[in-house]
């Protein structure tokens, strides 16, 4: 009971964000219930009883149940019409706010309706403003260029690879490059998915990893526990030398470091092949 | 007057075509897609010979569409029932402006000048592997590698990213640009569309106040994107994703055929969710909503029944 109440809390936490779109939303439902006479009876009885159902801890656990469990509590939130409900409420009150806000309706009575109308549309905006966000782009998504389609380094990789027509590349780079590369182009193979970062995405493919894997993933982006030891990266580069990775993508700024360096400065299986201004390329290169 | 017949003419077509039928009309198309999905994965047809297959289908689909239109606009005998878009667009251009401008700035800030938010979603990179392999999930679209243990079934029959990979390969668009750019673009108007379906609904044969409901939706939109949960964020940065076309297009229009009644286009819905997002082995929102929504006007139509009564036995003389 204590961890549905938990997760029903988190889930509630993600779905309010550092938003109040929630309680604008309860305040609607609950003026449409008991002040509004309203032709819109099935709609506000729909929303009121979903919310109930959604508040109540075990009503909620059946519908999670009823949603295989996969999706969280959050998901749940999206049957309620948020955005409808608060966009009806606030178009039937703007006649109200002209007729009982004394300066709006001095200037209706003055025969500018439509300015009255304007300033008040602009306050509701206002009050959307302030009960929602804009931070969420900058927080969750970078910027990118007109005409790009992912954050500018990351293209600048992709168009830096040498992929031939009718050939594939098996790459293995930093989570923030491997991320994207097989949405830009199917010739690029990659060791692991991106489900070995990316926990919730374990559930598309049944296919698990080996340990060595987990490993080399951390190596290549530069958690893995003792990495700076010369032996532990030579290691690694045999093994992506063995598997035929044909290209390695590093930080520049770990390369600066020194023991990784010198690790690819003591094999010549990997050769330096390109640079953008924060990542290496390196590319395999057969002796026969 | 030439012009004007030629803007009232454009105006019903628009209505009609902008509008409900634009809606089902599209998810029948994307029905066709998820057939020849299907054929591909069992039937293990390649996706250039689905590719070529789609386009007869879709074309005769869409001459089927024009000549039912065709005749019943006939059978109708265009009765002349002349909509207030236009006299409304008139009436109150600021409003319509006002709305415009704001999508146009949604459309070139969140769809095209954002990474895409790809956290939980392999859309892209199954997309990009039919195109490679030229057929559905011959390998780990994860990796491009061979599956070592498998995928699951109901993840395996979703028909959205074979939608994406048959538009990428009969327009030449790059798959990325298609699906990070161009459908969150797509999925941004048809909401809209569902949401003037709405105001429509709510405000009937009142422009003003249908243009002031789209403009509030389009500003909840704007500023509600506070969660990672909330259907402005998925609108604004995972347009391309099941989900958000679940959350922004199929559960309100759902909604709308529920309160009209008009059940043709709740189980296409259904069925376009059953298709498009993992519901794993759930039977999805739409049905949800559906079963609440049937519920609660059975209860409603029992209590005012029983109101009925006690209002007869309570004055008999009445």
């Amino acid at each position: 009971m204590r961890n549905l109440l938990q997760s029903m809390w988190d889930g509630f936490g993600l779905m309010k964000g550092s938003g109040q779109f929630l309680v604008l939303f309860l305040i609607t439902v609950f003026i449409l219930l008991f002040y509004k006479k309203s032709e819109i009876r099935e709609l506000k009885w729909y929303s009121a009883v979903l919310l109930l159902l959604l508040l109540c801890p075990f009503t909620a656990k059946l519908l999670l149940l009823y949603q295989t469990a996969y999706y969280g509590y959050a998901d749940l939130w999206l049957l309620l019409p948020v955005t409808l409900l608060i966009a009806y409420m606030l178009t039937i009150t703007l006649p109200v706010c002209l007729n009982d806000i004394p300066v709006l309706k001095k200037m209706t009575e003055s025969g500018k309706r439509s300015l009255a109308e304007v300033i008040c549309i602009f306050m509701m905006m206002v009050l959307l403003f302030l009960c929602g966000t804009m931070k969420l782009a900058e927080e969750k998504t970078q910027r990118t260029d007109y005409g790009d389609v992912f954050p500018a380094e990351t293209e600048e990789v992709l168009h830096r690879l040498p992929l031939a027509e009718g050939e594939t590349l098996t790459v293995l780079a930093p989570d923030e490059i491997a991320g994207y590369l097989r949405s830009c182009d199917g010739r690029i193979l990659l060791p692991y998915g991106r489900f070995l970062w990316e926990e919730e995405l374990n559930a598309y493919t049944y296919d698990t990893y080996a340990a060595d894997v987990k490993e080399m993933h951390d190596w290549v982006n530069g958690t893995l526990i003792g990495m700076d030891e010369i032996e532990i990266s030579e290691n690694y580069l045999s093994i992506c030398t063995s598997r035929d990775f044909h290209i390695l993508i590093f930080e520049k700024e770990r390369l600066q470091k020194g023991s990784l360096s010198e690790a690819l400065d003591k094999q010549d299986s990997y050769r330096y092949f390109d640079e953008t201004e924060h990542y290496v390329i390196y590319r395999l290169y057969r002796s026969e | 007057m030439v012009l004007s017949i030629i803007a009232f003419r454009y105006e019903v077509i628009m209505q009609d075509i902008l509008g409900e039928k634009l809606i089902e009309r599209s998810i029948i198309l994307f029905g066709i897609a998820q057939v020849l999905h299907l054929a591909a994965l069992f039937g293990g047809l390649s996706v250039s010979l689905c590719a070529k297959a789609a386009i007869p289908l879709w074309i005769a689909a869409l001459v089927f569409f024009f000549v039912s239109d065709f005749r019943k606009r006939r059978q109708k005998n265009e009765d002349g029932s002349k909509s207030e878009v236009l006299s409304g667009i008139r009436k109150y251009p600021g409003y319509v402006l006002a709305f415009l401008f704001l999508v146009t700035l949604q459309i070139i800030f969140n769809c095209f000048m954002h990474a895409p938010l790809t956290t939980g979603d392999i859309t892209g990179e199954t997309v990009q592997t039919f195109l490679w392999e030229d057929a559905v999930y011959t390998v780990n679209p994860m990796t491009g590698m061979p599956f070592t243990s498998g995928m699951p079934l109901r993840q395996k029959i979703l028909g959205l990213p074979f939608l994406y990979t048959l538009l990428s390969r009969l327009t030449s668009c790059s798959s990325a640009y298609l699906i990070y750019r161009v459908i969150p673009m797509f999925t941004l108007i048809f909401a809209y569309i569902v949401y003037g379906l709405w105001a429509r609904f709510l405000f009937p044969k009142n422009f003003k106040n249908q243009m002031i409901f789209l403009l509030f939706t389009a500003f909840v939109f704007q500023f509600g994107c506070y969660g990672s949960a909330t259907d402005s964020s998925l609108l604004l940065f995972g347009g391309w994703r099941g989900e958000t076309i679940r959350a922004c297009i199929l559960l309100p229009y759902a909604l709308l055929c529920l309160m009209k009644k008009r059940y043709r286009g709740v189980v296409l819905c259904i069925l376009a969710e059953a298709c498009m997002v993992w519901t794993l082995y759930g039977a999805g929102y739409v049905l949800l909503m559906a079963a609440i929504v049937t519920l609660i006007r059975f209860f409603g139509q029992k209590y005012r029944q029983r109101l009925m009564q006690k209002f007869k036995k309570g004055a008999p003389g009445v």
